[in-house]
């Protein structure tokens, strides 16, 4: 992705490239714009918002609507704000994110380099469960989270998430692998190191990409989830997208806009950062998860 | 007794055998050459003594033990691969001592065994540095260092030098030739360069779709080849092969090739009952020469007039490609021969050092 | 490598550590998929029940009024959301590709919304396009008095909006598919291809654009099957309205399941998401999964 452009491209006069940039700038305005009315109306009161124009910079600053998103807000039974489902978010994709990388390292490992008999069904079962329409799922997994007695919990949606990701972490992994030197691993096996040892000691210290790209991808992906979350969460786990949902959408009283706005900026914000940090993995990710084998 | 012995070694991945029937045996300091073009299983044949694949059948012994059943860790040997390998998060000196760390050798044991081997190869100033940071002439050397470090009973070479630059190649090749002479251990070596196999070896195993072809030393293959795929291989410029016929009249036999018919010195046997059939006929193109360059301790030189084709000067010498019959022959002149394309010249012809081979079994006729 | 040398339990390590993820995807998925099969033929109304009703569930699914709704409007809804993730994203890829200075800049720009939850998008979207505070009332308050854009209220253009939206958040990744595909080209090709004489227009109608063939597979299958397990951003945008005019496949199962307590269909509803799903993927996993293999 990082690379120059080609060599060779369209020799082109001076009125084509500006008509180039010209649409090139007309789309990043297009990209920007739900940003920009997110941000900018994020900071007005509401009277400003309904009487104004939404594309206007604000007239009177405030950053009451930010405080009520995060802190005041009536959404669950108490005014609490998003904060404690921000918490919750956090509680939920750090274990989960942890745990279905970690797997996804040692099955990529095992299916690149001690392959057995039948190592191609095996993974081709686990790439199929990363596309599989989740409803097809929802009706069983509450039944065994509630035999399991983790039904409404943190844990609960931390068991799905990893479940649910192992398909993806697993394709990172394996690929990532299959293009490490197997006669690196043959080298250290004449040398005298065992499974674990060749693991941890030859490829985990190589796997630094990979395992950024992973958790990235993983952290976007269980971050950003609404079904599992809006289907498995009691009031006390809920995740932030769910409470976001519930905020804008609650039929009661005003519609207030600017905290609205400003509650989506809150939720989006843990990905935009990590996306500004690390576009560059982000994208390397989706590449990844797009092309798959 | 052998020091390496194997014997009837097969090897097959599903239905394909890529090994059928090896047997090959190495004195004790000897230097094992496996060389053929690629897909010929030379390199199977080396993991298989590594360990690193699991034989179909037969046996490989290393001073006398049977190692089939050992882990490669196990049986005592060392390997520089051709990628070289180098564990890249890791930096000179833990790539070589990490094998001495796998088998619980103390700290102050390891970084003398690696100060040694520095020594020895020259690489004390790259100790601390990572493989990413060296050239390619300094991964080879670490490699072998990692190799070396272990003392082991065999070092397997696998193409080692077939990354580097042509005269890097040479230099490092003359390097491991005087660390053989001075370690003087066991090593079994691949390669499919011939040049490399005839420097280097005690004893060359040239391999063709996991058929042995031949094993000697590098002079018995190189001046009496088994069958025509050896004669082919080994050589370079590789022996002019034609087909000719044996011809037997008044007490002489001769050679026919096209219209040319050149004397046979001192038939055998064997030859003889050739008499009247066709055969393959083969000479190397340092025994057609000008007249000036012909072997003086040759006994039977034939001089042929040829029309010169092309004229190859590589500096040395010149070769020159005329015609028999209807093949190319390549002969090899002196540099300071003056000839251009078109010229008639006479050319001698060593007939101490021809081959002649069945067309059909292309088997070497005695 | 296989090395019959190894311990026995050496042997069996690989596996072993391998199963615990295996056993998971067995159950959790496949285990799953069977279960939610099975309660597709039973009467399963608010729990789950295991007396068989053989094909009942989907003839009523198939003669529900809001299930050819979904189906319709998942039809409009994926055809768009391909065909126009698809154009834009080759557009600007191509655009992009012509040493444009800022690339660095632009870039990220136009694939940002894809680290945003469909929530996030939905919100933004729902508000900007809401013909009271949205985009109608900015353009009559820029004097344009006649505007008038108030799809998200029709009943009949309200699926045309999530188009907008679903385009908005996953353009910029196809656009980024393209790209790579583009910079995998080989220089030397196009660099033929000019010395052969073609104009720009003809170099990558038919140089460049067949040998991104593989691009257009993956962003196919990819946008495809987000297409069909959309749900948040619908949610988010539109909650399935106005009345039920933007329903689609999956927020139709929940909604039968969960709340209609007819769990039955909804399982049905979910067999058949399921198979339009695996009939788009099985076939592009097994072909890449072969390819990998010579």
């Amino acid at each position: 992705m990082s690379g120059g452009g080609n060599d060779v491209a369209l020799r082109s006069g001076a009125v084509a490239r500006a008509v180039i940039y010209a649409v090139l700038i007309v789309f990043a305005v297009y990209y920007l714009l739900p940003l920009f009315v997110m941000l900018v109306n994020s900071v007005k009161p509401l009277e400003e918002i309904r009487s104004g124009n939404m594309l206007a910079l604000p007239e009177v600053f405030t950053f009451a609507p930010w405080v009520q998103a995060w802190s005041k807000a009536q959404i669950g039974v108490e005014p609490t704000g998003l904060s404690p489902y921000f918490v919750n978010s956090l509680v939920m994709v750090i274990p989960a994110v942890a745990l279905s990388t970690f797997l996804g390292a040692l099955n990529g490992y095992v299916l690149t380099k001690w392959q057995f008999r039948g190592h191609r069904i095996v993974f081709g079962l686990m790439l199929f469960s990363c596309f599989i329409p989740f409803q097809i799922v929802l009706i069983p997994m509450a039944r065994i989270l509630g035999m399991l007695g983790i039904a409404g919990t943190t844990w609960g949606l931390v068991l799905v998430h990893v479940v649910y990701g192992l398909g993806f972490t697993t394709l990172f992994f394996r690929n990532y692998y299959d293009a490490f030197p197997s006669e690196l691993i043959r080298a250290a096996t004449i040398d005298g190191a065992g499974f674990f040892r060749i693991f941890r000691r030859i490829l985990l210290p190589s796997s630094g990409p990979i395992i950024v790209v992973t958790v990235i991808w993983q952290f976007t992906n269980v971050w950003n989830d609404f079904l599992f979350g809006a289907s498995f969460a009691d009031f006390d786990s809920q995740p932030m997208t769910v409470a976001l949902n519930n905020l804008v959408s609650s039929s009661t009283g005003v519609k207030e806009y600017n905290v609205h706005f400003a509650g989506a900026i809150l939720a989006a914000l843990p990905t935009l950062v990590v996306y500004v940090v690390s576009g560059r993995y982000f994208v390397r990710g989706l590449m990844a998860g797009a092309v798959k084998g | 007794m052998a020091f390496l012995e194997i014997r009837d070694l097969h090897k097959s991945f599903g239905e394909v055998d890529v090994l059928k029937g090896i047997d090959i045996a190495i004195e004790e300091g000897g230097f094992l050459v496996l060389v053929g073009p690629s897909g010929c299983g030379k390199s199977t044949l080396l993991n298989s003594i590594a360990g690193l694949e699991t034989v179909t059948s037969g046996e490989i012994r290393i001073a006398g033990r049977a190692v089939n059943d050992l882990h490669p860790s196990q049986r005592d040997i060392a390997m520089v691969f051709q990628s070289y390998a180098l564990y890249p998060n890791m930096n000179v000196a833990e790539n070589i001592a990490f094998g001495l760390e796998m088998r619980g050798v103390a700290k102050a044991e390891r970084e003398a065994a690696v100060a040694r081997v520095a020594e020895m190869l020259q690489i004390g100033p790259l100790l601390k540095r990572r493989p990413g940071q060296l050239s390619g002439g300094q991964r080879q050397r670490v490699a072998m260092g990692r190799a070396l470090v272990r003392d082991p009973q065999v070092f397997l070479f696998d193409e080692p030098l077939s990354n580097l630059d042509a005269k890097l190649r040479v230099d490092m090749r003359t390097e491991i030739k005087k660390l053989h002479q001075t370690l003087a251990t066991t090593i079994v070596y691949v390669t499919h360069d011939q040049i490399e196999a005839m420097t280097l070896a005690t004893q060359i195993a040239v391999l063709k779709d996991g058929i042995l072809q031949q094993v000697g030393t590098p002079d018995q293959v190189y001046s009496n080849p088994a069958n025509i795929f050896v004669a082919d291989f080994m050589g370079s410029p590789t022996m002019n092969l034609m087909p000719a016929s044996l011809q037997q009249a008044n007490g002489t036999t001769s050679v026919q090739i096209g219209a040319v018919s050149l004397p046979v010195s001192e038939p055998s046997e064997a030859l003889r009952s050739h008499a009247g059939r066709d055969i393959v006929f083969g000479v190397r193109p340092e025994d057609v020469t000008d007249l000036s360059s012909a072997d003086r301790s040759a006994r039977f030189v034939e001089t042929l007039e040829c029309g010169i084709d092309v004229v190859e000067p590589t500096g040395a010498d010149k070769f020159v490609v005329t015609r028999l019959g209807e093949k190319e022959v390549t002969a090899r002149v002196r540099s300071s021969e003056r000839i251009a394309p078109g010229d008639r010249v006479p050319l001698a012809f060593n007939m101490d050092k021809v081959h002649f081979f069945d067309p059909r079994t292309e088997m070497r006729i005695n | 490598m296989s090395n019959r040398l190894r311990d026995a339990a050496q042997d069996l390590l690989p596996k072993l550590v391998l199963s615990p993820s295996f056993v998971l995807i067995l159950i959790f998925v496949y285990g799953f998929i069977v279960f939610t099969g099975y309660l597709s033929f039973t009467d399963s109304r608010m729990l789950p029940s295991f007396d068989l009703v053989g094909f009942a569930n989907y003839f009523k699914l198939f003669s529900l009024r809001h299930w050819s709704t979904a189906l319709s409007n998942l039809a409009i809804f994926g055809i768009l959301y391909i065909v126009i993730c698809t154009v834009i994203g080759l557009g600007l890829a191509i655009l992009l590709d012509q040493k444009i200075r800022g690339e660095g800049v632009l870039r990220p720009i136009f694939l940002y919304p894809m680290a945003l939850s469909f929530i996030v998008t939905g919100t933004a979207w729902k508000w900007f396009l809401d013909p009271g505070i949205g985009l109608e009332n900015v353009m009559h308050l820029w004097g344009w008095e006649s505007f008038e854009f108030r799809w998200i209220k029709d009943r009949d253009m309200a699926i045309y909006t999530i188009v907008i939206a679903a385009v908005w958040q996953s353009s910029g990744f196809v656009m980024a598919m393209f790209l790579a595909g583009l910079r995998g080209i080989d220089n030397e090709i196009l660099k033929a291809a000019q010395i052969d004489g073609a104009s720009a227009w003809k170099l990558y109608r038919r140089i460049v654009i067949p040998m991104l063939r593989p691009a257009f597979l993956s962003a196919f299958v990819v946008l495809a099957h987000l297409a069909i397990k959309a749900y948040d951003l619908v949610i988010a945008l539109t909650n399935g309205g106005p009345g039920r005019a933007t329903e689609v496949p999956a927020t139709f199962m929940y909604s039968y399941t969960f709340t209609r307590n007819q769990m039955g269909v909804g399982a049905s509803s979910a067999v058949i998401m399921l198979i339009m799903i695996a009939s788009i993927i099985i076939p592009y996993l097994y072909s890449e999964l072969r390819e990998k293999r010579t």
